[in-house]
C-alpha cells in the first residue's frame, strides 16, 4: 500500500518524456510506485496514506547539486554536514556531491564511509562525497581509487586546484573511468592564474586587481581533454566560466574527446562588474568573467553543450570574507539561491524549462552513475525510481536574505536580489523533508 | 579665492579622486595655493588642534608619510603612527577589526598606505571619521595625483582640458598611473600610456578608457605638454618586464630624448626615481622638471585636504560606512 500521494501540479521530467498536468505520484517504500494522469488520479478513489497537494507547483525529479563544499571534516566554522544538508533541502536539492578539499582531504575510504553514514543519520538530503584524485590533494601520488570507489565515492577530483601532475591525471582518467567512476577537474593552470583574485579584464585593469586570464582555464581544459582523448576515457570539467574554455571543449569534442561540463548560477548571472560593488564578497574561483563569457555560458547551457548546473556552494565565516580581496577566500554560499537564480533564465525565455530540469536531474545523476539502475535510480520520474522530488513554486516571490540561510555561509553577492520562483518542498526517499 | 568656510561640506573620504567632484577638486587646489601663500607671507594657518589622526602605513614611504606628518603639524593636529609590526595586527588582527578599534578610540582620521587595493575602502566601512587613501596597492594614490595637478596648475592652464600628457613605464603596477588617468581624463585632458606590453593593462590595449591611448613604443615626444615617467615596481607581483638597461634604452627619458620635448613641456615623476633607468638625473633636475615642486605641493595639497576634511567631518559627525 502506497504511503504518500503527491497530487496536482505539473509532474515534469523532460528526460523521461513525463509531463502530466494535474497528475499524481504514488510513492511506496521510498520508491515511485506509479505515475498517474489527471484521469487516473480522479478515479483513484479514497487514499489512506499521506497526501501532499502540489497544485500550482512544478513536481520534478529530485534536484542534484553536483558541486558543493560542506567543509566536513575540519572546517566547521564555515559549515557542518548538518547545516550544509539543511541548506540543500531548503534550496530544493535532494542530493548533493561534496568536494574533497576538507581538512583532512577526502582521500581515505573511512572518511568517505563516515560522511555517508553521518548523512544517513541526519536524514536530510542524500550525500555523495567526491574523493581526491591525489593523496592529500597534492597532485603527485594517487589516492586509493579502488578502495574509495568501494567506500562509495563516485566522483574523483582535486577540486580547489587542478591535479598538478599530468601523468597522474592521465592514469586517473584511464583507471577511474574503467572502474565506472567519473574524473572531474578544476581547470586552472597556476602559472597563468598566478595567485590572481579576479578575472583579468577591464575591471581588474581599472581597479588595479590581480587578474586571472581566461587562458588559465582553457589551457587546463585542453590538457585534461587531450588526456581523456588519448586514454579513451571521459572527463568532467567543473565550473566552466569562459567562452574560450567552451570553444576548447567544442574543439576537443570534435576530435572525439568525451567531455562533460557544468556551470554555476553566478557565472550564468553575474560578470566581473559585480567586483566593483562587492569586492571580496564577489571573489570566487573561477572568477566572474565578462559579459560575452556570461552570454556564452547561458547559450551553451541552453543548447546542451554545457550539461549541468551546479552551485559550487562555498561557505565561509563572515570574518573571513570581511578581509581585503587579496586575503579573502574564494567562494560564497550558493545552495539556497541556486534554483531561484537560475529559474530567472527560464522566466526570461533564455533557457527552456526542460533544459533547466535536465541540467539538475538526469545529467548529474548520469555523471554519478545513479541514473540507470532498475531500482532506486535518481534524476528521473519513473516506476521503481527513487521517490526523490523537488517541488517548485514558479510564482513564489522572495528576496535573498543571507541572514536567513540555513547554511553557515552568509555571504553572497546576490544579497538583496528579488526573485520569482522558489523551492516549495522536497521529498527524499518518499518522505517530505523539512529543513 | 576659495575658503574653507564653515558650513561648506567637504567629503570625509578620499579613496579615489572620484570621491571629489570637479568643483571640490578646484576648491582644494585653490585652497592649497591660498594656504601656501599665507604661510609664505608669515600669516597664521588654520588650526585642527585637539584632533588626532592615525598614520597607518604598512608599505614603505618617504614623501607621502612625511608630507602628511608635516601637513598635520602645520594644522597643529596630533598624529600617531600605527606600525603593523608593533600593534595587534602583528597578532593577526584584521584591517576591519583594527578600523573598528580606531573608531572606538575616537580618532579623527586615518591616513592609510597599504599593499591592499581595497584597504582604505575597507577602513571607511568600519571607521566613522576622515579616511584618506595614501596609496593602496596598484589601485589608487589620489593625493599624489592631486599634488601633481597643483604643481602643473602653477605653470599651465589645467581647468579647460585639452592638454596632452604622456605617462611612460610600468603602468599596470602603478597606482599613480591609475589615479593620473582618472583625474586628468576627467578634467578633459588626453593621456597616452606607453611602455613594454607586459607593463600595460592588457584589456586597455584593445579598448582603453575614454581619452586614453595605449602604445607599446615611445611616441614622438614633441606632441606632449606633460611627460610623467614612472619607476618599475619590482617589489610588486611579477610580470614579464624588461631589465632596467633594456627599459632605459627604449623608454628612458635620456638627455637626448628630452631635447625633443616642446618648449614649455613639463616633466613629472612621483618619486622615488631610479637615476639612469626611467629618467636621466640631469633631466630630473632640469628647469622643466616638476619633481621638487610635486613634493612641495604634496605638503600643501595634503594640508588643505586635511583641513577641509577634518572641519567638515567634525560638523557632520562620524558614522562608519558613509
Amino acid at each position: 500500500m502506497a504511503e504518500l500521494l503527491v497530487r496536482g501540479g505539473r509532474i515534469f521530467d523532460p528526460a523521461s518524456g513525463v509531463d502530466l498536468d494535474g497528475g499524481g505520484i504514488l510513492i511506496q517504500d521510498g520508491l515511485i510506485a506509479k505515475l498517474l494522469t489527471k484521469d487516473e488520479l480522479s478515479s483513484l478513489g479514497e487514499f489512506k496514506g499521506e497526501v501532499l497537494d502540489a497544485s500550482g507547483k512544478l513536481v520534478m525529479p529530485g534536484f542534484i547539486d553536483l558541486h558543493v563544499h560542506l567543509r566536513t571534516p575540519g572546517q566547521s566554522h564555515k559549515e557542518t554536514l548538518e547545516s550544509g544538508l539543511r541548506a540543500a533541502v531548503a534550496g530544493g536539492f535532494t542530493a548533493v556531491c561534496c568536494m574533497p578539499n576538507t581538512e583532512p582531504p577526502l582521500d581515505r575510504p573511512d572518511l568517505i564511509r563516515g560522511l555517508i553514514e553521518q548523512a544517513e543519520e541526519l536524514g536530510l538530503a542524500r550525500l555523495y562525497p567526491a574523493a581526491c584524485i591525489s593523496q592529500a590533494r597534492e597532485g603527485t601520488r594517487p589516492s586509493p581509487w579502488r578502495s574509495l570507489l568501494k567506500a562509495g565515492a563516485r566522483l574523483f577530483t582535486d577540486d580547489g586546484s587542478d591535479t598538478a601532475d599530468a601523468y597522474l591525471l592521465r592514469t586517473a582518467l584511464a583507471e577511474i573511468t574503467a572502474l565506472g567512476g567519473t574524473v572531474a577537474i578544476h581547470a586552472e593552470e597556476p602559472t597563468l592564474s598566478r595567485g590572481g583574485w579576479v578575472h583579468q579584464g577591464p575591471v581588474a585593469d581599472e581597479l588595479g586587481l590581480l587578474g586571472i586570464p581566461a587562458s588559465s582555464e582553457a589551457v587546463a581544459i585542453a590538457r585534461a581533454a587531450i588526456l581523456a582523448l588519448e586514454t579513451e576515457s571521459r572527463v568532467h570539467i567543473l565550473h566552466l566560466s569562459t567562452r574560450l574554455g567552451l570553444k576548447v571543449i567544442r574543439a576537443l569534442r570534435s576530435l572525439g574527446a568525451e567531455v562533460t561540463t557544468e556551470v554555476t548560477p553566478h557565472h550564468l548571472l553575474l560578470t566581473d562588474q559585480a567586483v566593483r560593488k562587492h569586492l571580496s564578497q564577489a571573489k570566487v574561483n573561477p572568477p566572474l568573467r565578462e559579459r560575452a563569457d556570461r552570454e556564452a555560458m547561458v547559450e551553451g547551457l541552453a543548447q546542451g553543450e554545457i550539461e549541468v548546473i551546479a552551485s559550487d556552494h562555498a561557505p565561509h565565516a563572515g570574518w573571513e570574507k570581511e578581509a581585503p580581496i587579496a586575503l579573502a577566500p574564494f567562494g560564497f554560499s550558493g545552495l539556497e539561491t541556486s534554483l531561484g537564480l537560475t529559474y530567472q533564465l527560464v522566466r526570461e525565455g533564455r533557457l527552456s524549462l526542460a533544459r533547466w530540469v535536465e541540467a539538475q536531474t538526469a545529467e548529474p545523476a548520469k555523471l554519478l552513475g545513479l541514473y540507470d539502475p532498475e531500482q532506486g535510480a535518481l534524476g528521473k520520474l519513473a516506476p521503481r525510481a527513487a521517490a526523490d522530488l523537488t517541488i517548485f513554486d514558479p510564482q513564489g516571490e522572495w528576496e535573498v536574505e543571507p541572514a536567513r540561510f540555513y547554511s553557515k555561509g552568509k555571504n553572497t553577492p546576490f544579497v538583496g536580489m528579488r526573485l520569482t520562483g522558489r523551492s516549495w518542498r522536497v521529498v527524499v526517499r518518499g518522505k517530505v523533508i523539512i529543513p | 579665492m576659495a575658503e574653507a568656510s564653515p558650513g561648506r561640506p567637504f567629503p570625509k573620504r578620499l579613496i579615489t579622486t572620484e570621491d571629489l567632484d570637479l568643483e571640490e577638486i578646484r576648491r582644494l587646489i585653490e585652497y592649497a595655493r591660498d594656504l601656501r601663500k599665507r604661510h609664505e607671507q608669515g600669516e597664521g594657518l588654520p588650526s585642527q588642534a585637539g584632533k588626532c589622526v592615525v598614520l597607518w602605513f604598512t608599505e614603505p614611504s618617504t614623501r607621502t608619510r612625511l608630507a602628511f606628518a608635516s601637513a598635520l603639524t602645520k594644522l597643529s593636529a596630533s598624529f600617531i603612527d600605527l606600525e603593523p609590526t608593533a600593534s595587534s595586527m602583528a597578532k593577526g588582527e584584521s584591517i576591519a577589526e583594527t578600523a573598528r578599534t580606531l573608531d572606538a578610540l575616537g580618532m579623527a582620521g586615518v591616513v592609510m598606505r597599504t599593499g591592499h587595493p581595497d584597504g582604505p575602502g575597507l577602513v571607511a566601512e568600519h571607521f566613522g571619521g576622515v579616511v584618506i587613501n595614501a596609496g593602496a596597492g596598484t589601485f589608487a594614490h589620489p593625493t599624489q595625483a592631486l599634488a601633481d595637478l597643483a604643481a602643473v596648475a602653477e605653470k599651465q592652464e589645467v581647468w579647460q582640458g585639452g592638454l596632452r600628457m604622456l605617462v611612460v613605464g610600468d603602468i599596470v603596477r602603478s597606482r599613480v598611473a591609475r589615479s593620473t588617468v582618472r583625474l586628468w581624463t576627467r578634467l578633459g585632458h588626453r593621456v597616452t600610456l606607453a611602455g613594454p606590453l607586459g607593463g600595460l593593462p592588457q584589456s586597455w590595449l584593445k579598448s582603453p578608457p575614454a581619452l586614453v591611448e595605449v602604445t607599446t613604443s615611445l611616441p614622438e615626444l614633441g606632441q606632449f605638454d606633460l611627460v610623467m615617467m614612472l619607476r618599475t615596481q619590482r617589489e610588486r607581483e611579477g610580470i614579464p618586464f624588461p631589465s632596467p638597461g633594456e627599459f632605459a634604452r627604449h623608454f628612458g627619458l635620456t638627455r637626448e630624448r628630452a631635447t625633443m620635448l616642446k618648449g614649455d613641456a613639463l616633466i613629472l615623476h612621483p618619486g622615488p626615481y631610479e637615476p639612469g633607468v626611467e629618467i636621466d638625473p640631469e633631466v630630473a633636475r632640469s628647469q622643466r622638471s616638476l619633481i621638487q615642486s610635486q613634493v612641495e605641493w604634496g605638503v600643501w595639497v595634503r594640508t588643505a585636504l586635511l583641513d577641509l576634511m577634518l572641519s567638515s567631518a567634525s560638523e557632520q559627525g562620524g558614522e562608519a560606512g558613509g
